[in-house]
C-alpha cells in the first residue's frame, strides 16, 4: 500500500486526480454550505422558540419532519438517479456533493438559531441596537460556533461524496478527466487492492489538510473581528 | 413627589396559556429604588422583562401603560439590564461585552470608562481581555454590572444581581450600584435577600400568589444611608422584621420551616 502510495505521488498521478477532485469537491461544498445556510437561516427563523403560536408550531413540525425526511435519502444512492439527467456532465457530480453538504449546514444553521437564547434580544434593545445590528453583532457571532460544526462535518462529508460522484465517470479530456474517486473505481477494476487502499489514504489526508486550512481561516476571521468561535 | 418613570395598571401577563401575573399595579419614579422580592417562579422576573421590552408583548395585558418618554425615544440607551444568569456574550472579551452597551458614545470615550468601572468594581485589567468561560462566577456577574450600568442609564434593571458573591464583593458591588446611579436614575432590583432591599430600597414590593399579584408594598426611610448596613437602626430595622415577618407567615401556610 505504502509502495502504492509513493509511486503514485513520484509518477505525479495524484496530483492530477487530486487537482480534479478537490476542485469538484470545493464547488460542491461552497454551494452546498451555503444552500446549507440560507435554508437554516430561513428554519430556523420560522420555528425559533421565539414564535410560540399553534401556527409556527405546526411550521416548526413540517420543516423538522421535511429535513429528516431529506436527510434520510441516501447520497451514495443519488448517482443512480443524477447519471440519467446529468450523464458524465460536471454539473451532475457538483450535484451530489453539494447535496451531502448541504444537511450538516442547514442543521447546525437550523439548530444554532433555534438554541439563540432569547435573553439576547432583551438586552439587545437595551442596548439600542438596530435591526441590522442586532444580527450582525449577536446573531451571527451567537449562531456562528453551531455553524461552524456544521461546516467542518460538511467538509469531511464532502469528501465521502466525492466518491460517490465520481462514480458517474468523467470525459477523459483536459484536467478535468481525472479524479481520485474515477482512479479508486478503475483500480477496483484492475483488483489493485494496494492502489486502492492508498487511494483512500489519500482521500484521508486531503481531510486533514482541508479541515485544517478551514479551521485556520475561521480562526483568522474570528481574531480580525474579535470573536471568539471556539476554534482551538 | 418625583415624576413617574414607568407606570402598569391591572397588567395581566398570560404565557403558554397560564395566568403567570394577574392585575398588578406597578410604577417606578425617577430617582427611586425598588425591590421586588417573592418565592421563586411567582413572576418577578416576568414582570421586569415587561419593563425591558418598552411595549408590552404578545400575551400581556394592561389597562394603562405608562414609559416616560425619553426612555423609549432617546438613540442612547436609557434600560441598563443584568440579566438573572448574567448571559455575557461567549464570543466577546469581558472588554467587548460591556463596550457592547456604549457604542453610541465616540470611541475614546468608552475605553476610559470601561477602565474607570472595573476599577471600581475591582476587576483586573488583565481579566477584561478574557472571554467569559475563563472568568469565575464572581468575575462575570460584575462584569455584567459593568456593562448594564456603564452607560448611565435612566432605568437600571437588576435581577439577582447580587447573589453569587462573596459578603465582601456584596457591599462594594451594592455601594457601586448606589453611587453610579445618577440624578434622577431609578432602580428596580429583583432580590431574595431581605437585608439588601432593605439597605438599597427606597420601596419594597412583595410579589405572591398564583398566578401573582401585588401582596405588600413596603416603603423604606433612608434618611441619606442609603446602601450602607443600616438594619440596626431605626427606621429600617422595622421594615426589615415587618419583611421577615411575611415571609414566615406565607412560608408557614406552605408548611414550610423558617428558624
Amino acid at each position: 500500500m505504502l509502495v502504492a502510495m509513493y509511486s503514485g505521488f513520484v509518477r505525479g498521478e495524484v496530483f492530477l486526480h487530486a487537482r480534479a477532485s478537490a476542485f469538484r469537491w470545493l464547488l460542491g461544498f461552497l454551494s452546498g454550505s451555503s444552500i446549507g445556510v440560507l435554508l437554516g437561516v430561513i428554519t430556523g427563523v420560522v420555528s425559533s422558540d421565539l414564535n410560540r403560536s399553534i401556527q409556527k408550531k405546526i411550521g416548526r413540525q413540517v420543516i423538522e419532519d421535511s429535513l429528516q425526511f431529506l436527510r434520510a435519502i441516501p447520497i451514495i444512492g443519488l448517482p443512480t438517479v443524477v447519471i440519467f439527467v446529468a450523464g458524465v456532465a460536471e454539473w451532475g457530480k457538483i450535484l451530489i456533493i453539494s447535496w451531502g453538504c448541504v444537511f450538516p449546514v442547514w442543521l447546525s444553521t437550523h439548530r444554532g438559531l433555534q438554541a439563540l437564547d432569547p435573553e439576547y434580544s432583551y438586552l439587545a434593545r437595551t442596548f439600542r441596537l438596530s435591526r441590522v445590528e442586532w444580527i450582525a453583532q449577536i446573531v451571527i457571532p451567537a449562531v456562528a460556533q453551531s455553524v461552524y460544526s456544521g461546516l467542518r462535518i460538511a467538509l469531511a462529508v464532502g469528501w465521502i461524496t466525492v466518491v460517490a460522484a465520481e462514480w458517474l465517470g468523467v470525459v477523459e479530456d483536459g484536467w478535468l478527466g481525472y479524479g481520485l474517486g474515477v482512479w479508486l473505481w478503475r483500480s477496483q477494476e484492475n483488483n489493485s487492492i494496494a492502489e486502492c487502499m492508498a487511494i483512500l489514504l489519500y482521500f484521508g489526508l486531503l481531510g486533514i489538510a482541508s479541515d485544517n486550512i478551514f479551521s485556520d481561516i475561521v480562526r483568522r476571521i474570528g481574531l480580525a473581528l474579535r470573536f471568539n468561535l471556539g476554534v482551538e | 413627589m418625583q415624576p413617574l418613570l414607568v407606570q402598569f395598571r391591572g397588567l395581566t401577563v398570560q404565557r403558554s396559556q397560564n395566568l403567570v401575573i394577574s392585575n398588578v399595579d406597578f410604577h417606578i419614579r425617577s430617582g427611586e429604588i425598588v425591590s421586588m422580592m417573592g418565592p421563586s417562579g411567582v413572576g418577578k422576573t416576568t414582570l421586569l422583562r415587561t419593563i425591558v421590552g418598552g411595549r408590552l408583548e404578545p400575551g400581556s395585558y394592561a389597562d394603562q401603560v405608562v414609559f416616560r418618554q425619553d426612555l423609549l425615544e432617546s438613540d442612547t440607551p436609557t434600560i441598563g439590564y443584568m440579566p438573572q444568569d448574567d448571559h455575557l456574550f461567549p464570543w466577546a472579551t469581558a472588554y467587548r461585552n460591556i463596550e457592547y452597551s456604549l457604542q453610541r458614545e465616540r470611541r475614546q470615550d468608552r475605553k476610559g470608562r470601561i477602565l474607570r468601572l472595573a476599577e471600581r468594581l475591582g476587576i483586573p485589567c488583565r481579566l477584561l481581555e478574557r472571554y467569559p468561560h475563563e472568568l469565575s462566577g464572581g468575575e462575570r456577574r460584575r462584569v455584567a454590572l459593568a456593562r448594564a450600568i456603564s452607560a448611565h442609564p435612566k432605568l437600571l434593571l437588576l435581577d439577582e444581581p447580587f447573589s453569587s458573591l462573596d459578603p465582601a464583593l456584596r457591599i462594594t458591588c451594592r455601594e457601586f450600584v448606589v453611587s453610579e446611579l445618577s440624578e434622577g436614575s431609578s432602580c428596580l432590583l429583583i432580590t431574595h435577600d431581605i437585608e439588601e432591599a432593605v439597605s438599597l430600597s427606597d420601596r419594597i414590593v412583595i410579589l405572591g400568589g398564583v398566578p401573582a399579584h401585588v401582596e405588600r408594598e413596603l416603603v423604606v426611610t433612608h434618611e441619606g444611608l442609603r446602601g450602607t448596613s443600616r438594619l440596626l437602626e431605626e427606621p429600617a430595622r422595622q421594615v426589615y422584621l415587618e419583611v421577615v415577618e411575611h415571609f414566615k407567615a406565607v412560608s408557614r401556610q406552605s408548611n414550610f420551616l423558617i428558624a
